[in-house]
């Protein structure tokens, strides 16, 4: 069955048609919204979100572009208002003073490296230092080089998901990876 | 002067993008700058995070907590006027307390707004008016002065 039929199908609310297309896509919006969030449980919740958003609006996807497009735009957008909730979230826990003993280390990875003998990167490690140059980049752009580097998405794709022009996606990618060689810059120096 | 060169250019000797004058320039430097040859490489190994797999595993349990929340959100609609009745019942009730709030405040504001007295006409009728409603039992008193009044009161009792 192909996504057309499937979307057809679940439109009229048929689970079997949605359980085959969750499975056909349960990776790329998973691994999508963890690119963004960073977290395993925060990435999955965002994830039911999408499929439930999905279900929900199957009716009005007119077919004019790509199934995963549609997806990657609502997992990329549902991501973000997730990190804008939790920013606030963070925000409000500043006033909870009790609940600073509960946090973790803002930088996780300094304590890891503190007495390394050499100065090869660990995997994890590199994945924790882009991905704390990451958070700091403006949502657009981190949302824009993240599909690229991540997903592997073109730039025309990456315009359709971010509902943009090409040149604004090349804008932002290049703006992305400069601001990316500033932040960085500092947390390499520590190692 | 160099150093601050290949700071700026990071991103494109990572990714290889740099005009070969430029990459010259900078491959050059790396030669005679430890420093910078240590922050290219540990660039470059930072940078190798987005080839990396993200190696998150799929929960067994995603499909089954999807599947209830689907059928709860169902759920939800079967009652749709329930509510949309829920949905309009705020407002309402908010806008019934408020009209009922200014009917009140408006009988209230009614009940002590001042008489205002503009001519010498009004006046004169304003103190006659007072006088019948408040002092009228004084045309009651019997003739004569109000000593003669008051023994005529003690001979009485």
């Amino acid at each position: 069955m192909n996504d057309n039929e499937l979307i057809k199908k679940i439109a009229a609310k048929d689970h079997t048609a949605f359980k085959t297309l969750v499975e056909r896509y349960q990776t790329l919006v998973i691994s999508t919204c963890y690119s963004l969030l960073g977290n395993r449980q925060d990435a999955e919740d965002v994830a039911q979100e999408v499929f439930i958003k999905v279900y929900q609006e199957a009716k009005g996807f007119r077919g004019e572009s790509k199934i995963s497009t549609w997806l990657y735009r609502i997992a990329v957008n549902l991501s973000l208002n997730w990190r804008r909730k939790r920013k606030w979230d963070r925000f409000l826990d500043i006033f909870a003073f009790w609940k600073q003993e509960e946090g973790g280390n803002a930088y996780p990875f300094e304590t890891e490296t503190e007495d390394r003998p050499d100065r090869v990167i660990e995997s994890k490690e590199r994945k924790r230092i882009l991905s704390l140059a990451l958070d700091a980049l403006p949502e657009r752009q981190r949302a824009a080089i993240t599909l690229h580097k991540y997903q592997g998405l073109s730039y025309q794709e990456i315009a359709e998901v971010l509902g943009t022009s090409l040149a604004a996606v090349e804008s932002l990618i290049h703006r992305a990876k400069l601001n990316l060689q500033k932040k960085l810059l500092p947390l390499i120096d520590r190692i | 002067m160099d150093c601050k060169f290949v700071r700026k250019n990071l991103v494109g000797v990572v990714e290889g993008q740099l005009p070969p004058e430029v990459r010259k320039r900078i491959e050059a430097h790396l030669q005679t700058c430890n420093r910078c040859t240590d922050l290219v490489e540990g660039f470059t190994q930072a940078w190798q995070a987005w080839e990396e797999p993200t190696g998150i595993e799929l929960s067994p349990l995603f499909w089954t907590r999807l599947e209830q929340r689907i059928s709860a959100a169902e759920g939800k609609r079967a009652l749709p006027l329930a509510r949309d009745g829920q949905r309009w019942l705020r407002p309402i009730a908010a806008l019934a307390t408020i009209l009922i709030g200014i009917f009140f405040g408006y009988q209230l504001g009614s009940l002590s707004t001042p008489r205002v007295i503009q001519s010498s006409e009004q006046i004169n009728s304003a103190v006659e008016q007072f006088v019948d409603e408040n002092l009228g039992s004084l045309y009651d008193f019997p003739a004569g002065s109000v000593g003669e009044f008051y023994v005529s009161l003690g001979q009485n009792n």
